[in-house]
């Protein structure tokens, strides 16, 4: 088969992204497949390309609704009508027409939760599956960063959709995590593909600098000499609006926040805005950029640290996907960790918590109960955050068929909770490491995710081995634009409404 | 920058939510008709759009129908704030348990305010809370579809993504059936014919929030800071040009042959609350107030309360049942001399075996009409 002619015909490209030839071939060989490659990078053209080909459905679980729905959303503009998601964005009305037509579908999305769910998998049972895909399968492991409880089930529920061809994708695996997909998936002669962590035309720097304020005034000069467009990533929803705030003061206005406290339709007005060029820059919590393909992104600022190499690498990578050169400033201050290990910390639930939970609930409980007895009403008084309290709901459910009483589990769970607090301030005092580490720190990326050092230096490469600022200087000055506020509302009403190339 | 700039700048940041705003003149607009007769957290319910008996009446006793569910996201901690910024700003005095009269400064300062940003005209929150939603999430969808439509662009981000939205445009796409040439160039002549009028409407808080192709809307944050509006102000024009555009299209269906099925499935909005809807039906079928009680497992009281919404609602919905014509008369004569609406000053002035149930009912027939 000439795959490139397929991929022309199919998507309009003339040749593959690093990686994505690998692993269709391995596919169509009828291979089970690990694919690990860099977000941006193509994830999803794997699995069309070889649904495209085969008979049957193709089956993918995410575990990220946003993303999910951008991916579906993307796939529907670029043409692609027989895909669906199912997930809790669905009213009860809605997925029970999504679920009776199922088998209308060429490409079904799907939760882990709603997986769980034993109609929806029936049904699943039933349809001829060709292909199952794992998206951020290091979510598998207990060594990723985002291990989910729900995602452990995925092997059985492998075996009892007949053990289809499976594809297991990620951005970012470690050894152990590669290992811990293999094993919970049973797929242990399965091949895998990897491509360098390494973005050779993003240069990496590190900044320090005494306290919050002085941080802010860095973003400011390096908005104002920076060639954009850019994004400034934060840990706090307050700061971002904040600082956004403090740039307008300073004459900087094509600037925006983005963060997930906003209405679904100004978060797809400014990804849209920032897209056409109408925002230069967006000052986001990590919620953005999941679902942008922008290919021209000159620079990512990290105000605060991320939580662990794999979130640095893959928010470092929204940059210069067009292959230009571009640049990663990470800020630091003297303290910021205390900062991620509360967000660590708020994360999981505390152990005394967890022993006011065993004590509130009634241990007679059987399997099909547990969901009623946690309430919201005990979430609250048990002063529970969303996201701790899905993660204990997640652990409860999933191991409440396995051994025993409530209070086996429970202990275990806290046994669990405390492995997994120790794992995520592990992962914050690696990425306090890296910042601090004076050596190259792009050898030190390749490195962590077990690769070798460069075999030859590059320019630009990190504040170690020397970069120019100079080279990211925009060549020529901004044009003035005309005041949109100016025009009258049928001007812009007209322009909305007729074609754009008419008369010129 | 030096160190004394940097913290002025931080300083304008510090007031996070900014409490003195149009939403806070607003509310003391409200407090100056209700003038101390109900506790401010009527105000609060008014305009969270709380759908109960007591919210509704009050709404339509003191006409302040068209805020109802303006701003269904307050959070009651910064309604309380703001009621204790206009106290102590000395707007307003306390008569009762959270009860508060406008000051003779208060006015003064309302006056004013509303001199330079009168209240939106066509604001009428109560008859179009239900379908503002709907009807703006089906405008942008048809513009932003139409627009990529005739620049043969099919490969876009939908601007709304609920199905429903979603569906009713491919429905209407269908129904239509016009070339796409031709449907957007209707649709532009209809919105320009819905918004162009000399009344006093702002058309680009709303143009300016629309999306097409290669061409993105604005957030409201944004337009309000374009059009350098108070956030609050910007959100009743938004709102109040909404609603104008609903009322002309359901004025004169027929001059909107595209625009009117951004009306489909709406009539009328929801008048009744449910219970009293059972109520209602209850007493069309000849039970009074007792049976209907008992029947429900309800007290007297919660009854009384839905015949009071119901002759709010039902212009036609007889009084005389409840309250003899002679009786009515009386109460309507003394409602006027005293130019109150407080029950017990009522009561006594009428100093007969009349009770509270009576009064309201006749009130109700005073308010504004829906
Ligand atoms: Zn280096």
């Amino acid at each position: 088969m000439n795959l490139e002619g397929t991929l022309f015909e199919l998507f309009g490209f003339k040749e593959f992204r690093p990686g994505q030839k690998e692993i269709i071939t391995s596919l169509l060989e009828n291979k089970d497949t690990i694919g690990v490659l860099p977000t941006g990078t193509g994830k999803s053209l794997c699995y069309q390309f070889v649904g495209n080909i085969l008979d049957g459905h193709v089956l993918i679980v995410s575990p990220l609704l946003s993303l999910m729905q951008d991916q579906v959303e993307q796939m529907k503009a670029k043409g692609e009508k027989s895909v669906v998601a199912i997930n809790s964005f669905l009213n009860h009305d809605q997925k029970n027409v999504v679920i009776h037509s199922l088998a209308s579908y060429k490409f079904i999305f799907i939760s882990p939760e709603m997986l769980q769910v034993e109609y929806i998998f029936k049904k699943l049972q039933h349809l001829n599956i060709s292909l199952f895909v794992i998206d951020e399968a290091h979510c598998i492991s207990q060594w990723g960063y985002d291990f989910r409880t729900d995602y452990l089930k995925l092997g059985e529920i492998r075996k009892q959709l007949q053990s289809p061809l499976t594809l297991a994708l990620t951005a970012t695996a470690t050894t152990e995590v590669t290992k811990d997909i293999i094993l919970t998936l049973a797929i242990q002669q399965a091949a895998i593909y990897e491509t360098t962590v390494d973005r050779p035309n993003i240069a990496i720097k590190t900044e320090f600098y005494e306290d919050m304020k002085a941080k802010q005034l860095a973003v400011i000069s390096h908005l104002k000499n920076l060639e954009g467009p850019g994004i400034i990533y934060f840990s706090s929803k307050k700061l971002a609006e904040q600082t956004v705030e403090l740039l307008k003061l300073h004459g900087i206005t094509k600037v925006m926040a983005y963060h997930g406290g906003m209405t679904h339709e100004d978060r797809i007005l400014i990804q849209q805005q920032f897209l056409y060029g109408q925002v230069d820059y967006i000052c986001a919590t990590s919620a953005f950029g999941m679902g942008i393909n922008k290919e021209d992104i000159r620079f990512v600022i990290h105000f605060h640290m991320p939580l662990q190499m794999e979130s640095y690498l893959q928010e470092i990578g929204r940059a210069g996907r067009d292959g230009k050169q571009s640049i990663a400033i990470l800020l630091y201050a003297n303290g910021d960790e205390s900062l991620a290990l509360q967000l660590a910390e708020g994360e999981l639930p505390s152990l005394s918590q967890l022993d006011w939970l065993t004590h509130e609930i009634d241990h007679s409980v059987v399997k099909e109960n547990v969901t009623k007895i946690l309430t919201e009403e005990i979430r609250h008084r048990g002063g529970f955050t969303e996201i701790q309290w899905r993660v204990t709901l997640d652990y409860i459910q999933s191991h409440f068929d396995q051994h025993g009483t409530l209070n086996t589990i429970m202990n275990k769970f806290k046994n669990f909770v405390c492995t997994r607090r120790n794992l995520k301030i592990k992962k914050i005092f690696e990425m306090v490491n890296f910042i601090k580490k004076t050596d190259c720190k792009r050898n030190a990326i390749l490195n962590h995710f077990g690769e070798p050092d460069l075999a030859h230096k590059i320019s630009n490469c990190c504040d170690h081995c020397g970069l120019n600022l100079n080279d990211f200087h925009p060549i020529k000055s901004k044009s003035e634009e005309v005041k949109d506020e100016m025009k009258d509302w049928v001007w812009k009403l007209t322009k909305l409404l007729t074609p754009i190339d008419k008369g010129e | 920058m030096n160190q004394h700039l940097f913290s002025k700048i931080m300083n304008v940041l510090v007031g996070e939510k900014r409490v003195e705003t149009y939403l806070s003149c607003l509310i003391l607009s409200c407090l100056q008709k209700i003038n101390g007769e109900r506790t401010t957290y009527s105000i609060y319910h008014l305009l969270k759009g709380k759908k109960s008996s007591q919210t509704i009446q009050d709404a339509h006793l003191f006409n302040m129908t068209n805020l109802f569910q303006t701003f269904p996201q307050l959070s009651r901690n910064f309604f309380e704030e703001i009621i204790r910024d206009l106290n102590s700003k000395n707007y307003i005095q306390i008569v009762d348990v959270d009860k508060y009269k406008i000051t003779t400064r208060g006015m003064a300062h309302l006056e004013q305010t509303l001199i330079k940003m009168p209240i939106p005209g066509a604001l009428n929150g109560w008859k179009y809370h239900s379908i503002q939603e709907d009807f703006w999430k089906r405008l942008t969808l048809l513009i932003q579809v139409c627009s990529n439509l005739i620049n043969y662009n099919s490969s876009y981000i939908p601007i709304q993504n609920d199905n429903k939205t979603s569906d009713w445009v491919k429905e209407i796409l269908i129904k239509l059936s016009k070339k796409r040439e031709e449907l957007s160039n209707e649709l532009l002549q209809e919105v320009i014919n819905c918004l162009n009028t000399k009344d006093e409407i702002m058309p680009e808080v709303v143009v300016w929030r629309l999306t097409g192709h290669k061409q993105i809307g604005l957030t409201s944050v944004q337009v309000a800071e374009l059009f350098k509006m108070d956030m609050n102000y910007f959100h009743l024009h938004f709102l109040s040009t909404i609603h104008y555009m609903i009322d002309r299209i359901s004025a004169s269906r027929n001059q909107y042959p595209i625009l009117q099925n951004l009306l489909i499935d709406y009539q009328k909005p929801i008048v009744l609350t449910n219970s009293s809807l059972v109520t209602y039906r209850y007493l069309q079928l000849g039970y009074n107030i007792d049976e209907i009680a008992s029947a429900r497992n309800l007290k007297n009281s919660t009854i009384e309360d839905h015949i009071v919404e119901i002759a709010l609602n039902e212009t036609d919905f007889s009084l005389e049942p409840f309250v003899p014509i002679e009786v009515e008369h009386k109460i309507r004569v003394v409602i006027q001399k005293l130019n109150s609406k407080q029950l017990k000053m009522i009561r006594q002035e009428l100093k007969e075996n009349i009770s509270y149930f009576q009064i309201r009912l006749v009130q109700a027939r005073l308010g504004e009409p829906i």
